[in-house]
């Protein structure tokens, strides 16, 4: 893929050390990247899609997603869409899945698998 | 990015027994089309991730497709198991036994593997020796690829578009970030990691640590070091 995640030499991405930084840093700084890191564990040992696919899928995200959104929300997508095209899961499934997260999110979820 | 584990850590091993669905690894067997899929990733993008994250936990845990006292398993290996005092092991064994050096940088993966340490992203190791003239540092510019069984999972300055943009651009800027400040004669080179290669840098051995055993010695080991990023600490300064 030929898109932004191929960053190597760019420019005006601004300084790398966080302020404070002491060298050290949590594993995960909240529970949801570490349920999400291992939902993609277990997601992959289960066969249900490739590294490769994986890596591909997360260089598919929209651009502007990719350059905003934290590095294990793009795993979330990056899951979600494999499944949502491997069948794994279904758009109706996803979208009730979703539902509980909110009648604004189940609308646009059939409203985007339509 | 990844690699599919080809010899997986323990506690995730039950999940390989979980049943594909009809259809899976199939190309777009019933599933949706990259359009679709793009505008049904469109249409969630505003929700609040933790609460997408436990919804895709849960549809995949009715689906039978997960388990979830797997995931917790998964969770505690990385969080308290696998991480990077398994790399400063490996170095403080390098400092203090001139052959297991010399495996080391021959054939990493067997080195690495005689102190118990495997599994997934860890193949196909190479371990660059800093010394006084050449110093290396490792990066992934295309996403986050790392030595998971040495160093556990990536810090977050690692995975970021500023180290990814600048460290092969401007490494020596980004090393004065870091505090990391070397002589202009010293050589930097910049190793950018793969799905297929993993790199871990082998730190210098501090100066004044002759009488240091291989424990004292790994304390002195810090993750950003076999980054690359930093030096070994002074043993002064260790904990």
């Amino acid at each position: 893929m030929n898109t932004v995640h191929d960053c190597g030499g760019m420019d005006g991405f601004g300084p790398v050390v966080p302020p404070g930084y002491d060298g050290s840093e949590p594993v995960f700084k909240q529970e949801w990247e570490s349920r999400m890191f291992a939902v993609f564990m277990a997601t992959i040992i289960g066969g249900l899609f490739t590294d490769e696919a994986f890596r591909q899928s997360r260089e598919r995200l929209d651009p502007a997603l990719y350059l905003t959104r934290p590095y294990y929300e793009q795993w979330w997508f990056a899951v979600a869409r494999l499944l949502l095209e491997s069948g794994a899961i279904t758009p109706g499934e996803f979208a009730a899945a979703l539902a509980k997260a909110g009648e604004a999110g189940a609308a646009a979820v059939a409203e985007g698998a339509r | 990015m990844t690699r599919t584990p080809s010899q997986q850590p323990e506690p995730a091993e039950p999940e390989r027994t979980a049943t594909p669905p009809a259809g899976a690894g199939e190309a777009a067997a019933g599933g949706l089309d990259w359009t679709q899929s793009a505008q049904a990733l469109a249409s969630v993008a505003g929700l609040d991730i933790a609460v997408r994250v436990k919804a895709l936990e849960e549809l995949l845990t009715r689906k039978g497709l997960v388990d979830p006292q797997a995931l917790d398993a998964v969770v505690d290996l990385y969080e308290n198991r696998i991480g990077p005092r398994n790399g400063a092991r490996v170095v403080a064994r390098a400092w203090t036994d001139p052959a297991y050096r010399a495996r080391l940088l021959a054939d990493a993966d067997a080195a690495i593997a005689e102190l118990g340490f495997t599994g997934a992203q860890g193949e196909n190791m190479v371990v660059l020796e800093n010394t006084a003239e050449v110093h290396n540092v490792i990066v992934c510019t295309l996403c986050s690829c790392y030595p998971w069984p040495v160093l556990g999972l990536p810090p977050n300055w690692y995975k970021s578009m500023p180290y990814r943009s600048r460290i092969v651009r401007e490494p020596r800027a980004v090393l004065a970030e870091f505090g990391t400040v070397l002589p202009a004669s010293t050589e930097v080179r910049v190793w950018d990691s793969n799905s297929e290669l993993r790199y871990m840098v082998l730190p210098r051995r501090p100066a004044g640590t002759e009488g240091l055993d291989a424990e004292a010695l790994a304390a002195l080991v810090t993750r950003d070091s076999m980054i690359g990023v930093a030096e070994a600490r002074q043993p002064e300064r260790a904990a």
